[in-house]
């Protein structure tokens, strides 16, 4: 991994298109600025990993089907249980 | 046609045309990018079908019309994820979202803040990210207005839909869930 030490106001420039900035330092907390191409993707990481953590828990599959017949019966006429 | 065998399905047979693209394959499983969709070989009362992967048929996921629980479920379709469906009129795009079943199925839950979005005129599908929402990696699909999830849903382990209302005003790509809302 490129390692660089930025001060406050500073900037990193990725390719010709991709500028970050440093726009404050608080504590611990860090604020990025980012400007990218419109269909760049940006995302902070945490929500990614929740995501992917969500879909290898969703890759371990029921053996049957058969019990989620009766709530889904039950949920689509909630009233006449 | 190609022919797709799994353990729990068996052999399925599909048309090239049911195949979609996930260019960058689904978020957890960057590798696999060729998926099908499909109903369950034994069952179609529920409303659910898998997303199978072509590349590795063992794995499968359950997925579902995110509508149909969860009248209100809309959201903007990121340009950039728009740009890379290829999508290019709302009608062109469809929404699933995958289902996680532990082993008490009352507590299925959908995961609605990384949907499936697909392009079936272009065959293109992608797993996108929704940012500033308040949908989450899990809602419970049968039991929305059960006290137990409530509770479970206030200490931040889950969230329900009921009263959720996403502002739908400019809306680049309506999901299939709004379509049915809208329709019903």
């Amino acid at each position: 991994m490129l390692v660089l030490t930025r001060r406050l106001g500073e900037s990193i420039c990725i390719n010709d298109d991709i500028k970050i900035v440093i726009q404050g330092i608080r504590g611990h907390q860090v604020r990025v600025g980012i400007s990218a191409p419109r269909e760049t993707i940006i995302h902070r990481e945490e929500i990614y990993q929740r995501i992917q953590l969500e879909n290898k828990e969703a890759a371990k599959l029921p053996a049957e089907l058969e019990p989620m017949k009766a709530l889904y019966r039950a949920f689509k006429q909630p009233t006449t249980e | 046609m190609i022919t797709i065998k799994s353990n729990r399905f068996g052999a399925i047979e599909v048309s090239e045309d049911r195949v979609i693209n996930f260019k960058d394959g689904v978020l957890g499983f960057p590798e696999l990018r060729k998926f099908i969709l499909v109903d369950d070989p034994n069952d179609i009362s529920l409303p659910f079908k898998w997303l199978i992967s072509v590349d590795n048929p063992d794995l499968a996921f359950l997925v579902t019309d995110p509508g149909i629980f969860f009248k209100d479920y809309v959201f903007d379709l990121p340009e950039e994820d728009r740009q890379r469906i290829n999508a290019t009129t709302e009608d062109d795009v469809s929404v699933i979202v995958m289902l996680t079943v532990p082993s008490d199925p009352k507590k299925i839950t959908a995961n609605l803040r990384g949907p499936l979005v697909i392009n079936w005129r272009t065959l293109v599908g992608r797993n996108i990210v929704l940012k500033d929402t308040q949908f989450t990696t899990k809602h419970y699909i049968f039991v929305q207005s059960d006290e137990e999830t409530k509770s479970e849903a206030e200490s931040g382990k889950a969230s329900v839909a009921t009263g959720v209302s996403m502002a739908a005003a400019g809306v680049n790509a309506s999901t299939q869930a709004s379509k049915a809302s809208s329709n019903a």
